[in-house]
Order: structure tokens, then sequence, then C-alpha cells
């Protein structure tokens, strides 16, 4: 586990306030993120989808290893967990351009094949966790861990530092605000 | 927001979130008093609280998705690069691909397909993708290509198609109805070509029958649920089960997962059709319950059509158009068409303002009964349906992983039943299919036959399965080929030409000399020369023929083959195969056409006249005016025309068109000249002056073929698309269309009523003029070269009969199958029962109104029969000096013998009760004998004096026949037994044995056997002292035994609408099924080697010609039969059918050799066991005999011999005869 080394010292230093070792982090978790992903797209397995939290559990393993404390486990996933948000945005956000720059498709094949994927709605998320943010910053990053990084209750409260009932809480108040953000934008 | 508003906020909503709804109310009325906005906020959030998550997971879920899915862009797979990605769906991923091995840059649709992952899907997979390949149509997309990704992810490569679904087309474009039906015929008739060749689609819809931007329907994914759907029904118990479906498209079988079949697409199209007409859709799917969407497919009945529609077209809707699209979705698949031809003939026959055959549905199915079984049959299969959209999958997820020890026992069982559902399916399809075929002229062809039976052979696991139904399906064709020449090794210069009077063809094929034939196929001379021929030509006159070879010696002959000139003068340019003969009209010159770009006239001595020269190709045809005055001259590489006078000076030249003139014709009158070029028109110019008189534009494609009608009015365009049907003004008449590939031959018929065409696609096709299809030559292997018609003898009528030739090195005559019926135009009331007179020369028939008639065998009427007002006749004999008739009348106590002029000579009155059948003795005697329900039965003299009364059976005589010595006479009777009595009424001996009433029995006419068929379901085998032979056990009621000539077979009939052939010892020859119903008559020809069966079903050919051995040879369509009857010179069949009597003309032994003649094909000996249900060595033997045929009838080539069939034949009878006596 030679490369897990620097993860575990970035983390350590992080929390010790070192600004720069946390872009140097994220630098870290993006590039792997994104190797992670490119390899599932090179994979043939069609029909074998990956969840966002497969990448990032997949990511942590050959980042940190497994004996990473559970400190650093949870510091990790919030990077992960904002590191992973971004590369979606980043991907719907180039889908999005694609369409409407791209030529008007002639229907063919099957006219119910189902489009991939809602890079508009994911964008519309996006926007919506950003201003739950300003509102109540720990809601939005609840979600982020929950949705993003796919860590349960128990984790999010350990990596949160708060008790499981309050991420309960959180959870679903978060749900709810973004949900009708959603909802109202439509 | 506050901090301090948005903890006021969270507060509350944790409050009361966690109350029930009802409560929630309260609280915030509390919490809130007057603080609206409060109120406001957290109610909206609670609102929205509802499906969050699942949202939430979805929306990244999908994102996610997309971003770690495989990527196929750029990629490589088998000879195309990955474009992009054209969208996805239940079946897998579809991407537009380009061919990348530089040949051409040709766009297609590759379709990656999902759920196939391990090696038996896979090789399953390759094989269905070999038979949907083979799915060549210009309505289906078709599959180029398919292969397997290094992975090993199955996929297909597809034409790429840019056209919109056929809902959306009509809409946008506004069709009209009638437009909409056409439309929707046309995307059928693809979908009858699919089931034609075994395929069925099982997800037909709108999205899958797209239309191009030219209005041509293309359809989609044939076949390909079926790929997907064997496995999911393999997954079904271990993890997922996956049913793919479209609930407003699926039909109720699809739904209880039972056999899918052709009429599972007829289900659908009907749905297609609904949704066309009306807008709306058939079995609308909401959406919420999966049990009101089962509900709907299986149990609600849809609404008609003309009830939902715009009102505009309520109208046109209501009535025909309403049964039609009913009947396509009856919930039972047995009850809808059984054919897509039968659904779009019927919407053509309302379009052209006939009546349809659908009828308003009767619903009284519709009782529970029906519908609680197919809830029962629901349930049972277990089908849990988790999500169910609108969209096309249904996912179906059932038994976790903790059930795996239980689910691996059921899968094994499963295994094995999905086996044996395959093999039903199989059967299934097969049928379907042969029953699609006997109504197509696809499958003509008895060797076409033979392959496509093979090819379901190899389809299925058990083998026996599809084929043991099938044989008899076959239509016998509506052209047969009696004679069939040639090399069999494909070869483009197969030559054969008929005689200007009709009565011989001279052919040349690869290497062979001219050969000069019979009409009939005997060989008359050999025209023996070096060199391959290029170019044959019969002297107006038809004594001579001059032939071209490729050493560039032209060679005048007498038919007999003697030589008479030779002409040289052409350089020679090495080996030309381009050198043509024609001879002129007037028969006193000979042109010539070579590579040296000469033309050159000769006499017929061999002198040359005069040498044209002007055109700069290589490539030149040239075509003499029907008056032998001129010649005209042009090159498909040199636009000009030129018209020669036959001294060889030039008349007029003229520019044609574009690059070149590749086909002219004269008129008859030679004072036009109609040309085709490579650029889809033709032009009409004045041969005088080569002034341009019309243009014909509009075909499909370069036109490769012209010929006027016989009238000089009309002209037909064969084209590498379409056949165009013109007036000469230039107005197009009519479009021909129905090849699959250009038309490079169009002639008309020399009476005019008919156009024949031939085509690269292997098949030769009969037209009215109007563009209807009369009927199709298939059987050729390889594109046609030629079609000709036979010429007509001076003044006679033309024979039907037309000469093809075809690269696959063979020549062929054809005819059609029957002469058309002459039918008695003078009574039209239903028939009950008919006679021949045993001289052949008249025939009696009973008809329902209560009067029967004789007339002679050319239809004249002879007599009617003065029968009383309530009489129904019940039977009809002629005695055996055909001079008098005896009938028997339903509830009359006594018979009447009539003489032919109608006069009763006697009344035959005796017994309490009904007179069931009258019957005479044998030629030589004068006695007949009646049967009563009293149990009695009677011996009289023909002037009606009773010579004995024969009493002993317990219920009534059923039956009663004369053996052919006249010396015993045999009673079938309802007690269950037969009895043989003495001429003078003694009995002899009863044949107890039968558990039921007897409905026949019958005298084998060698009078050692007797015949009896009961209602026990089997028929006996007796020797005439009473001992019993042999039980012959069938399916259901046996109702009648017929012998045949020689007392060598039987033949039964049973309720189950089937006949069957036995040997005298009772084992089982054939089974003769097909028939739709009750088979209401047998008969044998004279000599015994065919026999006929009619039914009185109301269907595809009531009436069938067999083999002795029951091979099917010939069908004649037509109403239901209620009669029918061999001639005594068995060239003519009398049927009697519910619109009239017809006589048939058919020579069964021309159909027989037809039959031989038209297959190089035997089956063999394992197929003829499974097919045929014959014993081994019989098949064996069957094998034999049918190769031994063959290479009799196929001779040794050039031997002038004369007609070899009838020896064939007699030695085939021998070798016959030797095995099985």
């Amino acid at each position: 586990m030679a490369d897990a080394q620097p993860v575990t010292v970035y983390l350590r230093a992080w929390q010790a306030g070192d600004a720069a070792a946390f872009d140097r982090l994220i630098e870290l978790v993006h590039t792997e993120l994104h190797r992670l992903a490119s390899a599932r797209m090179r994979g043939e397995q069609v029909g074998h989808t990956f969840s966002p939290a497969d990448l990032v559990s997949e990511a942590f393993l050959r980042l940190a290893g497994a004996n990473v404390d559970w400190q650093d486990r949870a510091h990790f996933f919030a990077v992960a967990a904002r590191t992973m948000r971004q590369i979606l945005v980043d991907h719907a956000r180039a889908k999005t351009a694609l369409k409407r720059g791209g030529r008007a498709q002639p229907v063919t094949l099957d006219e119910q094949l189902v489009a991939s994927g809602r890079p508009d709605e994911l964008l519309a998320l996006d926007d919506a966790l950003t201003a739950l943010a300003l509102v109540d910053e720990r809601k939005a990053k609840v979600i982020e861990l929950r949705y993003f990084a796919g860590l349960e209750h128990k984790e999010i409260a350990v990596a949160m530092n708060v008790h499981v009932n309050t991420v309960a809480r959180d959870l679903r108040l978060g749900e709810a605000w973004l949900h009708r953000h959603l909802l109202e934008d439509r | 927001m506050t901090p301090e508003r948005w903890r006021q906020v969270e507060s509350l909503f944790d409050q009361v979130a966690d109350l029930p709804a009802a409560e929630r109310g309260i609280q915030l009325d509390a919490a809130c008093s007057d603080d609206l906005e409060l109120r406001t906020e957290v109610e909206s959030l609670l609102t929205a609280l509802a499906g969050a998550p699942t949202r939430i997971h979805a929306l990244i879920g999908q994102q996610a998705e997309d971003l770690t899915h495989p990527t196929m862009i750029g990629r490589q797979l088998g000879r195309y690069r990955m474009l992009e990605k054209l969208g996805e769906g239940g079946m897998g991923v579809v991407f537009l691909a380009e061919r990348v091995d530089g040949e051409y840059r040709t766009k297609v649709a590759i379709k990656l397909l999902r759920g196939l992952e391990n090696h038996d899907s896979i090789a399953r997979f390759r094989d269905e993708r070999q038979i949907l390949a083979r799915l060549e149509h210009p309505g289906i997309v078709r599959l180029l290509d398919g292969g397997s990704t290094d992975a090993g992810q199955p996929y297909l490569v597809m034409e790429y198609v840019a056209g919109v679904p056929i809902s959306r087309y009509v809409a946008e474009h506004r069709l009209t109805l009638v437009e909409r039906l056409e439309l929707f015929n046309r995307a059928a008739a693809a979908v009858g070509f699919a089931h034609r060749h075994l395929v069925v689609h099982r997800d037909l819809k709108p999205s899958n029958m797209l239309v191009t931007a030219n209005g041509a329907p293309k359809l989609l994914d044939f076949g390909i649920a079926k790929l997907l759907a064997a496995e999911a029904q393999r997954e079904a118990s271990t993890r997922t089960g996956m049913q793919l479906l479209t609930p407003e498209y699926a039909s109720p079988e699809q739904v209880r997962g039972e056999l899918v079949s052709t009429a599972t697409d007829v289900y659908s199209l009907g749905a297609v059709l609904f949704e066309l007409c009306t807008d709306t859709k058939a079995q609308p799917v909401t959406g919420e319950s999966v049990e009101r969407i089962l509900r709907a497919i299986l149990d609600i009945e849809p609404l008609r059509p003309s009830t939902v529609a715009p009102v505009a077209w309520r109208r046109a809707l209501r009535g025909d158009l309403d049964n039609i699209i009913l009947k396509a979705l009856h919930k039972q698949p047995d009850k809808r068409y059984a054919s897509v031809e039968q659904l779009t003939d019927d919407i053509e026959r309302h379009l052209d303002g006939l009546p349809v055959k659908a009828r308003a549905a009767t619903f009284s199915y519709r009782a529970g009964k029906f519908v609680r079984r197919n809830l029962a049959s629901v349930t049972a299969a277990s089908i849990v349906l988790a999500t169910l959209t609108s969209a096309t999958l249904i996912s179906v997820r059932q038994a976790s992983r903790a059930d795996e020890q239980a689910a691996n026992a059921e899968v094994q069982r499963q295994l094995a039943e999905s086996q044996t559902h395959r093999a039903r399916e199989q059967a299934a399809l097969a049928r379907d299919a042969l029953r699609i075929g006997a109504a197509h002229q696809a499958v003509d062809d008895p060797t076409r036959a033979v392959l496509l039976l093979r090819e379901i052979e190899s389809r299925g696991p058990e083998p026996a399965f599809g084929w043991l139904q099938a044989v008899p399906h076959f239509k016998a064709p509506a052209f047969v080929t009696t004679v069939l020449l040639g090399s069999g090794v494909d070869t483009q210069s197969t030559l054969a030409v008929w005689s200007p009077d009709g009565t011989r063809i001279a052919t040349a094929w690869a290497d062979q000399p001219v050969q000069v034939w019979q009409a009939d196929g005997t060989l008359l001379a050999t025209l023996v020369a070096e060199g391959r021929t290029t170019s044959i030509a019969w002297s107006p006159d038809a004594t001579q023929l001059a032939t071209a070879t490729r050493d560039e010696i032209v060679r005048v002959w007498q038919a007999d083959g003697t030589p008479v000139a030779t002409l040289v003068g052409h350089p020679l340019t090495g080996s030309s195969p381009s050198l043509k003969v024609a001879w002129s009209p007037d028969g006193t010159q000979i042109s010539t056409t070579a590579a040296d770009r000469t033309v050159r006239l000769w006499r017929v001595d061999g002198s040359l006249i005069a040498t044209l020269e002007g055109h700069p190709s290589s490539d030149l045809w040239a075509i003499w005016s029907p008056d032998g005055t001129r010649l005209l001259t042009g090159s498909p590489w040199d636009p000009t025309l030129r018209v020669w006078r036959s001294d060889g000076t030039l008349s007029n030249s003229f520019a044609g068109s574009g690059e070149g003139t590749r086909v002219a014709a004269w008129s008859p009158d030679a004072s036009s000249i109609v040309t085709g070029f490579n650029n889809a028109s033709a032009r009409v110019w004045r041969a005088d002056d080569g002034q341009l008189q019309a243009v014909l534009d509009g075909q499909r494609g370069q036109v490769w073929a012209a010929a006027w009608s016989p009238d000089g009015r009309q002209i037909a365009l064969g084209s590498t698309g379409d056949v165009g049907v013109w007036r000469v003004d230039g107005t197009r008449l009519a479009t021909i269309d129905g090849h699959q590939a250009a038309v490079n031959t169009v002639q008309w018929s020399p009476d005019g009523r008919w156009i024949a065409t031939a085509s690269d696609d292997g098949t030769a096709r009969v037209w009215q003029p109007d563009g209807k299809q009369v009927g199709t030559l298939v059987g050729h292997r390889q594109a046609l070269l030629s079609v000709a018609w036979r010429p007509s003898p001076p003044m006679q009528p033309p024979p039907m009969q037309l000469l093809t030739t075809s690269i696959d090195g063979s020549v062929r005559i054809w005819q059609p199958e029957l002469d058309l019926p002459g039918k008695l135009a003078s009574h039209t009331s239903e028939i009950s029962t008919a006679a021949w007179s045993p001289d052949g020369t008249k025939f009696a028939i009973a008809f329902e109104d209560h009067t029967t008639r004789v007339w002679q065998r050319d239809g004249t009427p002879l007599a009617a029969l003065p029968m009383g007002p309530d009489e129904s006749v019940r039977s009809l004999a002629w005695s055996p000096a055909s001079d008098l008739l005896v009938t028997t009348a339903s509830g009359a106590h006594e018979a009447r013998v009539w003489r032919a002029d109608g006069t009763v000579q006697a009344t035959l009155a005796g017994g309490t009760d009904e007179v069931l059948a009258a019957t005479w003795g044998p030629l030589g005697t004068s006695f007949l004998a009646t049967a009563h329900a009293d149990g009695t039965a009677r011996i009289w003299q023909p002037d009606g004096t009773l010579e004995a009364t024969l009493t002993g059976h317990d219920g009534a005589v059923r039956s009663i026949e004369w053996s052919m010595d006249g010396r015993r006479l045999l009673t079938g009777s309802w007690d269950s037994t037969a009895r043989v009595w003495e001429s003078d009424g003694t009995p002899l001996a009863t044949l107890t044995g039968h558990d039921q009433a007897i409905q026949a029995a019958a005298w084998s006419p060698d009078g050692t056997r007797i015949a009896t068929a009961s209602m026990d379901h089997s028929a006996r085998i007796w020797r005439s002292d009473g001992s019993l032979v042999a039980v012959l056990a069938g399916h259901d009621s046996m109702e009648s035994v017929t012998w045949s000539p020689d007392s060598s077979r039987l033949v039964t009939t049973s309720l189950d609408h089937s006949a069957q052939i036995w040997r005298a010892d009772g084992s089982l020859l054939a089974r003769l099924v097909g028939h739709g119903g009750e088979i209401t008559s047998v008969d044998w020809t004279a000599d015994g080697t065919q026999l006929l069966t009619a039914t009185s079903f109301w269907g595809d050919a009531p009436t069938r010609l067999w083999t002795a051995d029951g091979l099917l040879l010939a069908m004649i369509h037509g109403s239901a039969v209620m009669s029918a009857g061999f001639g005594p010179d068995d060239t003519h069949v009398l049927t009697c059918t519910s619109d009239g009597p017809r006589v048939w003309l058919i020579d069964a032994k021309q159909l027989l050799r037809g039959f031989w003649l038209s297959t190089p094909l035997c089956l063999t000996a394992l197929e003829r066991q499974q097919v045929l249900a014959e014993a081994r060595v019989d098949a064996e033997f069957g094998e034999l005999e049918c190769r031994t045929m063959q290479a009799c009838l196929r001779g040794e080539p050039g031997a002038a011999e004369p007609d070899r069939f009838p020896g064939c034949l007699a030695e085939f009878h021998a070798r016959r005869a030797a095995h099985y006596f």
C-alpha cells in the first residue's frame, strides 16, 4: 500500500489546518474517481452500472487502504462526496452542452429508448444543494455524504460528529427541501 | 431566510413530520396561529417529503450510470466503427456506426444486446441470427451482420433507417383513413413475409414500425424479442425474470406465457391498426395497477373502433373495419385471422368495396369461464410485475437467493418444460408458416417445400415435431413446372427459345450443343457444333434455326439438326460472348451483331448483303420491325438509334437519350419504337422520322425491359425497381409491384390478357395488365434470364404456357396448375349430393332446394327430376348401365328409381321407417338394395319388385353394399355389427367387435375383405367370412371407408378432419391432414394412383388431390365442397360447392408428372419416416425409388429418346408393386 500513505498524510495535514493539503487531497481523489469511472466506461459489460457509492468505496480502498482509522475515513468520505458531486455535475454540464449544440438526431430505431440520465435535472439538484448549503450547511453536507458517497446514517454521524438521530432529521428535512426545489423548478 | 426563522421552520417540521397526516393540521394550527408564512413553508416541505429520497437517488444514480456506462463510441466492432449512441432501451444500447473496411462508407445501426451472458444463450443467439439474416424484404430493416464483443457481449448490425413510428407518421402527414389502411397493409405485408420465413416478431408496435421520409414502411427488431425472451425464461426461476412486453400491444397469450405464434403478431397488428384508425390505443395502459393492465389485456374487450375514433371517421369505420380490427384483436388466437395475409386481404376487400370475411363477433364466449381461466393461469405463472409504465419493459423480479435450493429443483423442471415448450412452439410455428405458405406462392414449389421442411427440421430439438403436420399443408403451385431441362450448373449462358409455332423449343446451356425439344420435353434433335452458343433464332416458319457461337460463327440448320449454311464474315475479335443472331420476320434475312461494332445482314444461304457500321460501341443490339422492312440498332453505351432498310441502307438515325439505350421494342404495327434508358425513363418515337412522341417517366429504376401489348395501345416497362404499364401517350396505367429484385424481361401474352415478368429475384410472375398478380413461377434457384409465352398455333386459343431460363442453368416450361373451372351457371342452390354416371357421360346433382338435375359432362342440362316440395335428397346412385338413378330422401320411407329423362320408373316402398341408403348391384346385374332405419334391408328389381327382406339387425341399417361379383351383400348397422348376406337374403356372417354404431361398411373390390368404420374411433378390416384381420385405431369417430380400386389400400375418414391411408394388412401408410373440416368425400382414380378428398369446411382449398402414398399433389380452391369425385376417365373432377357445381379438368397424371419433375429433391428416408410416418424399411425404399425416378426422368443428357415419363412411371409402379406385395 505504498500509495495509501499520501492520502492519510494529506488527511492529517488538512485536519491540522493545511489548506494546501486539502487541495492536493481533492486532486488525488478526483483523479482516482475519474480513473475508476473511465475504467468502467471502457468496460464491456453493458448493463452493469455503478453507483457513486461503489466508485467512492473503491477509490477509498485504492487510495487509503483498509487500515485507516475512523476519523481519517470519515474525512476522506467527506472529500470524496464533494468530489463525486463535482464530477457528476461536470459530466451533466458537458452532456447538456452537447445536446444543445449537437445536431438534431433523426428519430431512429426505438422511439421508446430511454434517454440515459437526465443531466438538466442533476444540475438543478446541484443548484438546490448549493442553495441549501446557504441556509443550512450541515444538512447539505449530510445529503452529500448520503447521496454522493453512499454513507449510511451511522457513518455520516461519525463523519459529521453528530448523533445519528440528528442525521436522520437532517436528511429528512434536507431531502424535502431539495425535492421542493426540484418540483418548483419544473 | 434568517437563521432564526430557519430554526423555527426546522423545529416545527421535525415536530410535525413524525405525526400521522390527519394530526398535522391541528399541530400546525396550534404552532403557527396567525403566522401564515411559517405554515406555508412547513406545509410545502411536508408535501415535498413524499418520494424525495427516491427522486434524488434516481437523479444521481442515473447520472452516475451514464458516467460509468461503457462507451463504445470510437471503438471498432468487427468491420464497424461506432460513431454515436442513438439510444438505449430494454434490449440494449443502439449505436450509429459505419463500415471501416473502406468498401463503402455505409452507415449502420448496431444494437448491443443486454442479458445474454452465457455460452448457451450466445450459441442460440447465433442460430437465431442466421435465420433473421435471411429476412430480406424491402419492408424489413435488414439484419446485416452480428457477432460478439471481445467480452462476449452479442451485437446485431442492422440497416440504418431514418424514419418515424407509423403512428407519428400518419399524424404528421395527416393521412386519410384510406391512406392509413394502405400504409398499414404495406407494413403488414412485411410481417407476412417474415411469417413465411418462420419468424414471428413478438413485439410489434408503432415504434417498431417505422415509415421513411418517402412513405415506405420499415419494420424493426424482427425476432429479437424472442432472443431475449428465451433468455428470460431460462433465468426466470433463478434470480431475475424479465418479460419483454409492451402492454399496449401484447396479446393475451403472451401475458399468460403461452405459445407465441403468428397469431400473436396478428393481434399486435390489430392493436396498431386500431390506433391508426382511431388515434386511440386499443388497450390503454394506465400505469397504475398491474391488475388492471392484465385485465385490460386478458379480459376487457376493446371498444368498437367506430365508437372511439375521431367523429369524421366513425361512419367509415362502422361495420367492416370494426369487424376487421376486432377480429384481429380477438382474445383467442384461433379466432383471429389465420394469417396476416387474411387480415390485409380483408382490408383490401373493404377498400375495394367487396364484402369482408370478418363478421361481427359473437360475444358468448366472454362469459366468466374464459376470464376465470385466464386469471387462474396468470396466478399460476406467478407473474409479479414490479414496475409497469407505458415503456417497453416489464421487469419481473422474483425468488430471492435464499430460496436457491428449492429453486434449483425448479430450474431442472422448468428447463425440461421449456424444452417441450420450445418444441411445441416450433411445431406451432412450422404449422403456421406452412399454413400461410399454403395461401401464398412462396412455398409453391416442391423443391422449396422440401428445403423449407429441412430448415424447420434443423431448428428444433425434436425434428419430428414440426414435420408431421407439415407436408399436407403445401398448396400446389399456381404454375407447375411440366418440363425441366438443363445442366443444373449455374451459368449465365442458358438459352431457350420457343419455335414461332409454339410446338418446340431450342435450348443451349453451358457448353452443350443446341438441342431441339418438343414442348413436353421430348428431345428431337441435337445441333452439333463446337463452342459455346451465344444466340439462337428460329426462322419465322419454324423449319430452320440460326445459331451463333462464341467462335463467331453463325450457322443455319434444319430443325432436325441438318446443317444448311455457315455465315462467316465478322472479323475474329477473339472470344466474343456478344455475337447475336436474329431472323427477319419475312424469313429472308438474318442479322448478326458482333463485338467488331458492326451489324451484318445475310441471306439465309450464307451470303452477305450488307455491313452496317456507325455505332462506336462493341455492345450492340439489333431488332427487326414486325413487318420485316427495317432494322433498329442501338447500344447501351451510345445514345444514337439507327433505323436501317433491309438492303442495309440507313433510313434515319436519331439521338435517343442520355448515355445509351438499354432496351427497345417496335410497336406491333411497326410505326413506333419504345426505348428504355438507364435513367429510369422510356421514350416513344415515331419510327419514320425519329420524332419523340411520348416520355414514360417515373419507373423506380433503370428500364431493363419494354414490351408493347399486342394491340399496340399499351407498353409494359420492367425496371430495376418495378414494372409499369403505360398508355402510349405516356399515361401510367398501373404499377406492378411484387418482384424483390430487378425485372429483366416483360412479355405480353399473345392474347394481351396477361403480362409475364422475369426477375433477378429468381421468380417469374404473371399479372393482369391492371397490376393484379395471377401467379408466381417459383422453382428456379437463381436469377431468371428470360420468360416467354408459348406462341399460339394459328387459329387456336393461346395455351397458357411459359418458358423460363435462369442462371441456375435450367430451363423450365410451366403451365397453370389447373384449367379454369367451367362453372355450371344455370343453378345456384346449395347441393346436398351428386354422382357421376359410371360411363362418365353425365352426372346428377341433388340440390337443397328440393330439385335434382342431370347434366351432361360438358354442362348441358339433361333432365330435372320432379321431387316433392319437402323432399330433400339424401343419396343418389346411378345404375351400372348409367341409365337409371335411385334416390333416397330424408324422412322418406321409400326410394325411387328414375330414368335419365326424369320420369319415375319405380317406387321402392317397404319398411316402417326412413330409407337410409340405396345401392345398385355391380355391372352386369340389374338389382338394387335399400337400407332402412327400422333395421331391415331389402333387395329389389329395378321395376320395383321386392326380391327379399333382410332382417336381423337390431338398429338402423346405415350402409349397404354389394360385393363386386354381385353375389353377396354387406350391411352396416347402428347395432354395432355388420352382416354379410347371400344375394337371396340368406345371412352368411355377422361381424361383431365394434363397440359403437357402424357408420360405413365396404367390400374390397376384389371381394376378399370388408372394412367397417365405427363411432368407437376405430375401423376394422375383416375377411368375408367375418373373421377379423386388423383394427385400425383412429382419434375420433370413423365416418367412412373407401377401398382403392386394386384393394391394396383403404382410406378412412374421421371426425377429427383427417383421413388415413392404410394398407390392406391394417398398417398405416399416411395421414392426410390439413383439411379444416370434416371430410365429406373420398374418391380414388380408376387406376388407383391418386385420390381426392373434399371437405364442406369453408376455407382454403377444400378439395385436395393426393398420391396413393398420401403425398399432396394439388389443391382445388373454392367454396365448401358437399361432394366431389373423379369422372370415370380420371381427367375430370366434379365438385359440388356451396356456390354451385363445377367441373374441373385435371390431368392427374400430368400433375403427378409435374410433381416429380418440378423438384430435383427427394425426401430422405429419415424425412419420410418423420413426415409421412412411414416405417423405416418403407422410408428407405421410398427414398430409393424417388431417386431412381429422378434419375430415370433426367436420363442421360443428349440421348434422344421418346418421352421418358411413361416408361419411368411404369418402372416406378413395378418397383413399388414388387416392394409391397
